[in-house]
């Protein structure tokens, strides 16, 4: 037993030493380290801490209080080969036919929840926990150069161009309880949601001189667009809820079904962004005797940057979910469970930044600058579909104080034709592989699992503007991706 | 048994943690080839060629250089081939710097996409806003300035004849190689590229021009320029000759009154060169610089209720007032397809790259660029692919490419095209 402890520690201090690790999928999934040994499929299982998502039905037959949590690690090693031209054909300033690799990042997501066995209703378990239900967390450098576009002069890019970092974490209270005589449990989760988003992009901007009778001759490729670096840096508060059924009609069989609700959160913040104007030195110097800093075209072939800050409200709508689980006691020590589950990705459509209270704007009477350019909302519209994805698992009770754990799932993409980008990634229909092992030591259980999850290459082929505001919301290019996810958990009971 | 088991699971969770969480850095290129050099600010040079012009406001040829990476001087390193660049109208000795030239050519080099090559940017640019690159000993030859060898051996006795005399000097090339000198311009520029190619051959490898006036009246002798000058009198108003704006805020107006100073300007006495018009009774004065030239299209003259008649326009239309007037028939002698026709095999040993737009070009250079491509493919046996090559472009949804507009994206293609075509010699 002593050699399990140092194990189990060792494992622990290696993978803490790792100094970053990074999550992703839009729907977190590093919940639970049995559930995710099991592939996910946990619905018909849910006798963990984390049956407060998979399903809170599950509390009603745990039998003692509990302490338990899971640390998660994630590296989602992505890569882009851009191809991005302007119309098809014109050099944009991305680094085309380039792989480039998402920024090395690894973080760790601690998460976890006690669970009491109360004298309510005659008896019923209440849980508390602390859940991050959604996330998407990647981000991309040395996509776009101006070294690669001529006529902007040397300038300098955020080190991180494409970022997105989105957290959605639950503050859960759970409350389940049997009935028919321990054949059915019912449970229900009820939250409060923060959502953290920090999502950087570079925009190309239409230039808005290109409307100007007099200065429209002037706008010379590239500069018929105008680079625009923008982030959103905010945060809101939610509410939402997820209800569980579990139902045994047999000694070997559980039934489990689940329901979450969607949920909008209307988020704010602040909005940082940096417009790289043209740099023209010619045209500046042939209309010296008109062109000065108080002229407003004069700013828009100056290379200059134009730093601005705003206030941004934008809503994040989360989708429903709708899941089903079977488990099977085949023998005495084989647990074999299976579930569906259907995410309503369609609800959510994207994002609508809305901007207000904003600062570095120049000469109130720099018309095309302030109002055209500057003083622009932002759209990042998606058209995703609804997903349906199959999980299946197993547990093997080795020993008496072992279990082996391995799974398997499929998760279709909501992706569309030709969607993709660098600020969601899920690049088509997903296999994933698991396995994992659980030791109990005396009241305490400790747990590792480690999960593969296979993404197929994805081809994004042509430019698109699913809202027609002249913004491309797709990145051409070729996308590759792998995942690689090791959770660690333990469990006190009491 | 377990120990083992628990060990051996250690030993693959670390090597997958290990492998899953490595860095694998950035695979872009940070682009460490040398970069050239180009002079800070522009230079001029006076050339004997210009010198007598009484329409020249100033009788120099003002240019800016880019000298790649690895450039030596003569006897310090092997010479290097000449490409010269000319400038539009309007466009100032910065052109081609400002569409990212330097960078470019850096990248371009640095790569191996093309050959190391000095850069002559040429500035067509004068007090009327071009030069349009003519003949005239009034209105400036610059064809002979730009495209003539006096004396290229003489570098310290000065002053230089021509340009291509002080360029031969002033860098290290191979003077007497046609193959190590090439030129190219566009729209304005492209005129005089073509122009200097076709009446010297001998000094030049290849040529390329884009959207450029190289057909003055068109396949069908009835378009080209000819559309514009009704243009020009439709913004003018045909009775208010007042309205001209001389000054750059009309570009059509500007652009055909500095054609007419390049073209057909007025004999002032000094010489008879068979460009110049000997009329002294009908010559335009602008009332700005001073300067008397011919406008290729009729003007009455008389205080009539039309100052401007319609069918008078029509160059072709053989009235004798426009032949007394005589702006079109200077303007055709100028026309390149007319000295092609005197000199036929002008371009038999030199490549050439045209480029133009499919879209609605504004003042139609990108329709006279394709009716030469056909003169040159139907008359004088050029052979796509073998010694003429053809880029046809256009923009997309409101962004036409009409005029210089992409001149950002030919800009690698010219490069490329001509850094194929230089070679030691022609033998």
């Amino acid at each position: 037993m002593g050699f399990i402890r140092y194990a189990a520690v060792l494992s622990l201090l290696l993978l803490l030493s790792v100094p970053t690790v990074f999550g992703g999928g839009f729907v977190y999934d590093g919940l639970g380290v049995k559930a995710r040994g099991m592939g996910g499929a946990f619905r018909a299982v849910a006798d963990d801490w984390s049956a407060a998502y998979y399903n809170p039905a599950g509390y009603g037959w745990i039998p003692d209080n509990m302490l338990a949590g899971n640390i998660d690690f994630f590296h989602n090693r992505y890569s882009v080969t851009p191809n991005v031209l302007w119309d098809n054909r014109f050099p944009s300033g991305y680094y085309n036919d380039i792989e480039h690799y998402n920024m090395h990042r690894i973080e760790n997501v601690p998460q976890g929840g006690i669970l009491f066995r109360l004298p309510v209703l005659e008896e019923t378990v209440f849980g508390l926990s602390i859940m991050q239900t959604f996330d998407q967390n990647l981000g991309w450098g040395d996509i776009f150069g101006f070294d690669r576009t001529e006529a902007y002069g040397v300038r300098t890019l955020p080190e991180s161009q494409f970022d997105n970092n989105l957290d959605v974490v639950a503050f859960q209270l759970t409350a389940a309880r049997t009935f028919s005589e321990d054949k059915l449990s019912i449970g229900i989760g009820l939250s409060v949601l923060r959502a953290d988003l920090r999502m950087g992009t570079l925009l190309m901007r239409r230039n808005p001189l290109r409307d100007d009778a007099e200065y429209s001759q002037y706008v010379d490729r590239p500069y018929e667009n105008i680079l625009e670096w923008t982030e959103n840096d905010g945060y809101g508060m939610g509410l939402g809820y997820r209800a569980g059924v579990m139902y045994k009609p047999d000694e070997k069989l559980t039934l489990g079904l689940t329901y979450s609700g969607s949920t909008s959160i209307d988020i704010d913040g602040n909005n940082a962004s940096i417009y790289y104007m043209p740099n023209n030195a010619t045209l500046i110097d042939q209309n010296a005797a008109t062109w000065v800093p108080t002229d407003e075209v004069y700013h828009f072939f100056a290379g200059e940057d134009l730093d601005i800050t705003a206030d941004f409200e934008t809503t994040l709508d989360l989708p429903s979910t709708i899941g089903g689980g079977i488990s099977y006691q085949a023998t005495e020590r084989l647990l074999l469970a299976v579930d569906a589950e259907m995410v309503m990705w369609s609800q959510f459509e994207g994002f609508e930044f809305t901007y207000s209270n904003y600062s570095g704007l120049m000469n109130s009477s720099f018309h095309y600058i302030n109002d055209s350019l500057v003083q622009q909302d932002y759209s990042y519209p998606v058209d995703w579909d609804n997903t349906f994805r199959v999980m299946v698992g197993a547990t093997y009770q080795a020993k008496s104080y072992m279990e082996l754990r391995a799974g398997f799932g499929y998760d279709q993409t909501p992706y569309g034709e030709n969607t993709g980008d660098l600020l969601f990634y899920d690049l088509g229909d997903k296999y994933y592989f698991s396995g994992g092992v659980g030791f109990d030591i005396g009241f305490w259980r400790v747990e590792v699992a480690g999960v593969y999850t296979h993404q197929p290459d994805l081809t994004v082929s042509d430019p698109m503007d699913i809202n027609n505001d002249g913004i491309t919301d797709n990145f051409v290019g070729t996308y590759t991706a792998d995942k690689f996810q090791t959770l660690l958990g333990f469990s006190y009971r009491f | 048994m377990m120990k083992k088991y628990l060990l051996g699971g250690m030993v693959l969770l670390a090597a997958v943690v290990i492998y899953s969480c490595s860095d694998r850095g950035s695979n872009v290129d940070p682009l460490t080839y040398d970069t050239g050099l180009v002079l800070d600010t522009y230079t001029q040079h006076a050339v004997s060629y210009l010198a007598d012009a009484p329409l020249v406001t100033n009788a120099t040829i003002k240019y800016q250089v880019y000298l790649p990476a690895g450039y030596k001087d003569y006897g310090l390193g092997e010479p290097m081939p000449v490409l010269y660049l000319l400038t539009p109208f309007r466009g100032r000795v910065q052109y081609y710097f400002n569409h990212g030239l330097t960078e470019l050519a850096d990248r371009m080099i640095g790569t191996g996409e093309i050959r190391p090559m000095v850069l002559f940017v040429i500035s067509g640019y004068n007090d009327y806003g071009g030069c349009f690159f003519g003949s005239s000993r009034v209105g400036g030859d610059y064809v002979n300035a730009l495209g003539n060898i006096v004396d290229p051996e003489d570098c310290l006795a000065g002053p230089f004849a021509t340009f291509l005399d002080y360029a031969n000097c002033l860098i290290n090339t191979i003077p007497d190689s046609v193959g190590y000198r090439a030129i190219t311009g566009i729209g304005m520029g492209g005129y005089g590229a073509m122009r200097i190619a076709v009446e010297f051959p001998e000094h030049f490898s290849a040529v390329s021009a884009v959207s450029a006036p190289l057909d003055f009246d068109g396949a069908d002798n009835a378009s080209g320029f000819l559309p514009l000058f009704q243009d020009f009198m439709n913004d003018v108003g045909r009775d208010n000759y007042s309205a001209i704006q001389f000054d750059f805020n009309n570009v059509l107006q500007s652009m055909l009154l500095a054609a007419s100073v390049a073209y057909s300007p007025h004999d002032t006495g000094i010489v008879d060169d068979g460009f110049v018009i000997t009329d002294e009774t009908s010559y335009f004065n602008d009332n700005l610089y001073d300067a008397a030239y011919h406008l290729p299209f009729y003007r009455n003259g008389q205080q009539t209720d039309t100052l401007y008649d319609t069918v008078t326009v029509d160059p072709l239309d053989v009235d004798t007032t426009i032949v007394a007037n005589g702006g079109w028939v200077a303007w055709q002698e100028n026309n390149i397809p007319t000295i092609l026709e005197a000199n036929p095999t002008a371009l038999d040993e030199t490549a050439v790259l045209l480029a133009y737009t499919t879209d609605s070009d504004e003042y139609t250079f990108n329709e006279q660029t394709g009716d030469f491509h056909d003169l040159l493919v139907n008359t004088y046996g050029k052979v796509e692919g073998v010694d003429l090559q053809t880029i046809t472009f256009d923009g997309y949804s409101d962004y036409i490419a009409s005029g210089d507009r992409f001149i950002f994206d030919l800009l690698p293609e010219i490069l490329k095209f001509h850094s194929d075509n230089f070679y030691l010699s022609k033998d």
